[in-house]
């Protein structure tokens, strides 16, 4: 019978993608009544679920598609005209048959139902200036031609299916060109993973491997191992994108939407998707329907007027929506922009005073960015009142944590009375991302980097108070705001920390829910990409853990989740329940700020660089510097890093070498894909400084202008112009002195 | 009809599992400690790529081991449509026994281990106890306590 459920989970699949791709169709009939092909498809693909239906003998199945095909069928004939009220019944169909699908895929058969009104429905309509009495429907012989040469397993000839996709993608009629599509091919996602995972083992017993490639003299081993590891690598990036789908996948369903939220808000809009052939991982895709439902929703209920209004102000009666997905910068940004009122800065404004959660004279000075981040509040509404559509009490906030939750961003763009949009910038897949490797009592963990806001590491020597108590609880003073303290041990019921007499504490400030804190572990090692792997239904009930990952040395280790960790711990929870004014600090930053890193150079004791340029602060022994011609290079984590010496760029430092062996901290940096570490003496603090800067009086090499903090002068790093004096001194005449050969012949 | 049987040993105490559902045995198991976990889950292993629970099978039938669990042996055991780790001391031989000398446990049987043991096996001189991994899972999943969620969203789906 095992054999008997494969099949029927085959055809429930089958039938929900025709359903999903009914519903798009209809729609787009609404829009062209007259597209012979589009209702010749609709036809068919009722026909195809009728015809499968019979064979599992599903009656009901069987009776409404039928009905609705019989309507269908007079339509495309041109033997009765399309109308609102027809689109309407047979959209009724659609979900009629979605519901019994479900029903079969609950409980194995069709569920109970009395559909006999819909069904007479259909054949009013169907009979309505009906001029042939015979209801019989002719069968299309192709059609009949695939279904009998598709071999079993496919219900559905699959090209009605790619005809139709293909005709949703290129959003135009498409006739011969569906031909040159091959079928795709169905997988299973747990068979996708499982090579996924094999693939990451491949990936880590490589590793293990390289080593002894590297020290081997014998090169025929030594060529074998390298064939193995480019091939992994491709291994590995295709197996990337075999999880990656089109975001089309997402967006089909919301034509309908659209349509009937905007019926119910008696407004007429327009969705118009572009992009929709942009690809995103799947377990991605899953995570961001919701967000842009409930985005969408907002825009038809509250943004999008009603047609008299949108006439008075001088704007098409139907408004527009447009989503718009695209890659930037290795993650996707989808956009989703309207053309209706906007948001209303002085209503949230008021809002906000209102509430409490400024004063006047705050709210009066805040920016449209800094009101902007009080929409994403949670519970912050400028509704006044609940409609059926939208107001269900979950707000921005949701969409903003989800969205932030795997690893993404979002930013809200409005101008009153022409319009709103909205960008949610994705990573392109979650099931790899940054994290931060920490040690506590033995065990390695990891972090999500995107939750990280900084490290820190306080020694006892230089200051007796690191940590202070406020009635009990662990605080740390982090540049004059307070941060409640947890520790990792703590919290993992690991046992009590030993603080007492450790030299210095290291700290991971991370962010949960708008709430900062920090963590406090044993120790800090390095950040590198990890593979996620969920734990499992014996392991989900741990709130604290967001999944596992293998490490190198084939070890698993625990990714922690902040979230988790902080509502355990009871921090997230006691702060949201008294809502307390937003965090200063990003409204500060609104207000035109902007965080520098501040070092020190041989002979420059203080120097800074805006925060953004840098990707990792490492600490790099001088001994790892490799020659490369006549430059340095570092290979640091399966990267190749190019050494720039500060010193050597910078008016007013020392250029003489640091003794070799020296740890120095590296500053790395991407620019235009090319890795760059930055080798400095020390490393400060982070400041907040005005973003604008002051000039320099007389130019000076390397240095941009400078800023004042805290009545000091501090000059600030043109990187730009280091780099490209760095660079320069490629296309010098001096020749390297030495060749790499192997570098060269491999 | 015979049935076929894992045996293994914790300390003294023998017990078998039923061998169509081992799918390996592996010596000296890494495994990573799960904090906060059910204290028979020993934590969990990579088993060429895929996450693998580790229980600690003395800790679940509540017998005393008697070596460290770094020497315990792993075996690999399918339940439903994963894996999982059973932690023993030792794995013994695979024995065929007729299914009409399997005995269900009395009806006065301590509720603690009802959820491990679905029977014994009437051997000449003793009796052979029947663990089903399936059981304890249902156990563990179905009544794991599951704490108070703070309006936090799940990572990830």
């Amino acid at each position: 019978m095992e054999n008997n459920d494969e099949i029927l989970s085959e055809f429930i699949l089958e039938a929900r993608e025709i359903l999903d791709l009914l519903d798009a169709d209809f729609i787009r009939l609404e829009q062209f009544p007259g597209d012979k092909k589009l209702i010749g498809n609709i036809f068919r693909a009722l026909h195809t679920l009728k015809g499968s239906s019979g064979f599992f003998a599903f009656k009901r199945l069987e009776k409404i598609s039928h009905a609705g095909e019989s309507l269908l069928g007079k339509i495309r004939d041109g033997q009765i005209e399309l109308d609102p009220e027809k689109i309407d019944r047979l959209l009724d169909t659609v979900d009629v048959l979605r519901v019994i699908i479900e029903g079969i895929e609950a409980n194995q058969s069709e569920p109970a139902g009395e559909d006999q009104l819909l069904i007479e429905q259909l054949q009013v309509l169907a009979k309505n200036l009906a001029t042939t009495p015979n209801l019989e429907i002719k069968i299309e012989p192709v059609i009949e031609v695939i279904f009998e040469v598709a071999p079993a397993p496919s219900f559905f000839d699959s090209e009605v299916i790619i005809d139709r996709a293909a005709t949703l993608v290129a959003d135009a009629p498409v006739s011969e060109k569906l031909y040159d599509v091959t079928a795709p091919v169905k997988v299973n996602l747990d068979t996708l993973d499982r090579l996924m995972n094999l693939t990451s083992e491949m990936v880590l017993a490589r590793n293990r491997l390289l080593p002894f490639a590297n020290d081997s003299k014998d090169l025929n081993f030594s060529k074998t191992v390298r064939s193995i590891d480019l091939l992994t690598l491709e291994l590995q990036e295709r197996m990337m994108k075999m999880r990656m789908q089109p975001i089309s996948y997402v967006w089909s369903k919301f034509s309908r939407l659209v349509r009937d939220l905007s019926h119910e808000c008696n407004k007429q809009v327009h969705l118009t998707q572009l992009g929709s052939e942009t690809e995103l991982d799947r377990a991605l895709l899953d995570a961001i329907r919701d967000p842009l439902i409930h985005i969408l929703r907002n825009s038809i209920d509250h943004s999008i007027e009603i047609p008299a209004e949108r006439k008075l102000k001088g704007k098409p009666e139907v408004g527009n929506i447009q989503l718009m997905a695209f890659h930037q910068n290795g993650m996707v940004v989808i956009e989703i922009s309207d053309d209706g009122a906007g948001v209303d800065y002085e209503r949230v404004r008021n809002r906000a005073i209102d509430r409490k959660l400024l004063s006047p004279q705050d709210a009066e000075s805040l920016s449209k960015e800094g009101l902007t981040e009080l929409i994403f509040l949670p519970g912050f509404s400028t509704k006044e009142h609940i409609s059926s559509v939208s107001g269900r009490g979950v707000g921005m906030d949701v969409v903003k944590n989800n969205i932030t939750n795997i690893g993404g961003s979002i930013e809200v763009d409005s101008e009153s009375n022409v319009g709103t949009t909205i960008r949610l910038k994705i990573p392109l897949t979650l099931a790899i991302m940054p994290a931060l490797l920490i040690g506590s009592k033995d065990e390695t963990y990891a972090i999500p980097q995107n939750r990280i806001l900084e490290l820190v590491r306080l020694s006892y020597g230089k200051n007796e108070n690191l940590l202070e108590d406020f009635y009990g609880t662990p605080v740390y003073r982090l540049r004059e705001n307070l941060v409640p303290v947890l520790y990792l041990n703590e919290e993992l019921k690991l046992g009590k920390a030993g603080m007492t007499h450790e030299a210095s504490i290291n700290m991971v400030v991370v962010q949960s829910s708008g709430v900062q804190f920090g963590l406090i572990v044993d120790g800090i090692f390095n950040i590198q990409d990890v593979v996620v792997k969920p734990l499992g239904p014996l392991l989900n009930n741990l709130p604290k853990y967001a999944g596992a990952t293998i490490l190198g040395s084939g070890r698993v280790s625990l990714i922690l989740d902040v979230d988790g960790i902080a509502a355990e711990s009871g921090l997230v929870g006691r702060i949201q329940a008294k809502p307390i004014p937003p965090p200063e600090a990003p409204i500060r930053i609104a207000e035109e700020e902007v965080s520098m890193l501040l070092f020190e150079l041989p002979g420059i004791s203080r120097i800074a660089l805006l925060l953004q340029d840098i990707e990792h602060i490492l600490m790099l022994s001088s001994t790892h510097f490799q020659e490369n011609g006549n430059k340095e290079v570092v290979f640091y984590q399966d990267q190749l890093m190019h050494v720039v010496r500060l010193q050597e760029y910078v008016s007013g430092s020392d250029t003489g070498r640091q003794a070799d062996g020296a740890v120095s901290p590296v500053l790395t940096c991407n620019i235009n894909h090319k890795i760059y570490a930055l080798v400095v003496k020390q490393v400060h603090d982070i400041i907040q400084v005005p973003i604008k800067m002051h000039e320099l009086s007389s130019p000076q090499r390397g240095i941009k202008g400078c800023v004042i903090y805290k009545d000091e002068v501090i000059n600030v790093l043109d990187l730009e112009e280091v780099i490209a004096m760095h660079n320069a001194h490629d296309s010098t005449t001096i020749y390297p002195r030495v060749i790499d050969i192997q570098g060269v012949v491999e | 009809m015979n049935n076929h049987y894992l045996t293994f040993f914790i300390g003294k105490n023998q017990f078998c599992i039923p061998a169509e559902k081992v799918v390996e045995i592996n010596r000296n198991a890494d495994f990573t400690r799960v904090p906060g976990a059910p204290e028979a889950i020993k934590g969990i292993l990579n088993l060429r790529g895929q996450l693998i629970v580790a229980f600690d099978m003395s800790s679940l039938l509540g017998v005393v081991s008697e070596q460290d669990l770094s020497e315990a042996v792993s075996i690999i055991v399918q339940v439903d449509s994963s894996q999982i780790s059973l932690l023993v001391d030792k794995v013994g031989d695979i024995l065929a026994l007729r299914a009409s000398a399997f005995e269900t446990p009395p009806s006065n049987f301590p509720v603690h281990i009802r959820h491990a043991v679905v029977g014994a096996h009437k051997l000449a001189d003793s009796l052979l106890i029947v663990i089903d991994p399936n059981l304890f899972i249902k156990h563990l999943t179905g009544n794991a306590s599951i704490p108070a969620s703070v309006d936090v969203l799940p990572l990830h789906h």
